[in-house]
């Protein structure tokens, strides 16, 4: 996420819900891959998984609209 | 107990907001606040993780070392019979394996003995055993979950890793679990006939956990990539097995 973080940055990338789409991806990822044990229910996944419905959900009717 | 996921984790989260909230409302710079949300989600998966987790290649390697033992006592001893899964007081469940029946002793009478290690009364002799956990590494042991049973055999059997995914459905004294990719299974014969496999083993723990009541497994089979166990629901009164 750092890494990211960085390169995106160098690239003077200033949408938010861009980087929440990606920070989404690399979670989701990084949880498939490894599968770390938790003493509860992923929230985190939860969370980041209704941003990124919301943040597409946004998107396709922005373009909607335009069109 | 110092519980040091949470605290770093928790710590995390809060610096986490803190540079966010600053970053978009004071700064308003994008990368820094992306950065703060960025380590509030690191913060949190570090604060989800348990306080001890053991990797799991451990957790089926010491469930395995204590098959080996159990293994070697019943080889000593001969047996045959097929284990009965009583759950105690406690809330720990153990196996009675009996060495000799008679008929004429209920199940009720072994529950109240289970701090032994050796069962013997009239003319039946049994002994009693600690059969494998499914608590180790994980964070909620059987027992503790009582939602229903598939979420219980699910935290018994896919979070101990021992299978990929279970179902179960009870029909009368009956309970089929489907045990779905079972792995970390042993390769002692004895074991397997008295206890069962280890995820039935394991399996007719959590179901007898969650009835309360004893539990025998009556007959296992390998349907493609999963294992079907049948588990009988016995009465505490039954003298039948004993």
């Amino acid at each position: 996420m750092m890494i990211t973080v960085s390169a995106l940055a160098a690239l003077n990338e200033n949408r938010l819900d861009f980087y929440l789409s990606i920070f989404t991806l690399i979670y989701l990822v990084t949880n498939l891959t490894f599968r770390p044990r938790k003493r509860t229910f992923d929230f985190i996944a939860l969370f980041l998984l209704l941003i990124f419905v919301y943040i597409t959900i946004t998107k396709i009717l922005e373009i909607l609209i335009l069109t | 107990m110092f519980d040091r996921n949470l605290v770093y984790g928790l710590s995390l989260v809060s610096f986490g907001s803190i540079l966010s909230i600053a970053s978009y409302f004071i700064l308003e710079n994008i990368p820094l606040t992306a950065l703060g949300i960025g380590l509030i989600v690191l913060g949190s998966a570090w604060a989800m993780i348990p306080p001890y987790p053991l990797p799991k290649d451990t957790i089926i390697e010491l469930i395995k070392s204590s098959c080996s033992n159990i293994e070697a006592l019943l080889e000593a001893l001969g047996i045959f019979e097929k284990a009965i899964y009583i759950p105690s007081k406690e809330g720990r469940v153990l196996a009675y394996v009996p060495i000799k029946k008679s008929g004429n002793v209920s199940i009720d009478e072994i529950s109240n003995n289970l701090n032994k290690m050796i069962f013997k009364s009239k003319e039946s002799l049994g002994i009693i055993l600690a059969p494998p956990k499914a608590g180790i590494g994980n964070p909620h042991p059987v027992g503790e979950i009582g939602s229903d049973l598939t979420t219980l055999l699910e935290h018994a059997l896919v979070d101990s890793e021992i299978a990929s995914s279970v179902s179960a459905v009870q029909s009368e004294e009956i309970v089929v679990v489907e045990i779905n990719k079972p792995k970390g299974d042993v390769d002692y014969r004895r074991f397997r006939i008295v206890m069962g496999s280890l995820p039935s083993c394991i399996a007719a723990q959590a179901v007898a956990a969650f009835f309360s009541k004893p539990v025998q497994i009556i007959e296992e089979r390998k349907e493609g990539n999963s294992l079907i166990v049948n588990l009988k629901v016995l009465d505490w009164k039954d003298s039948t097995y004993i």
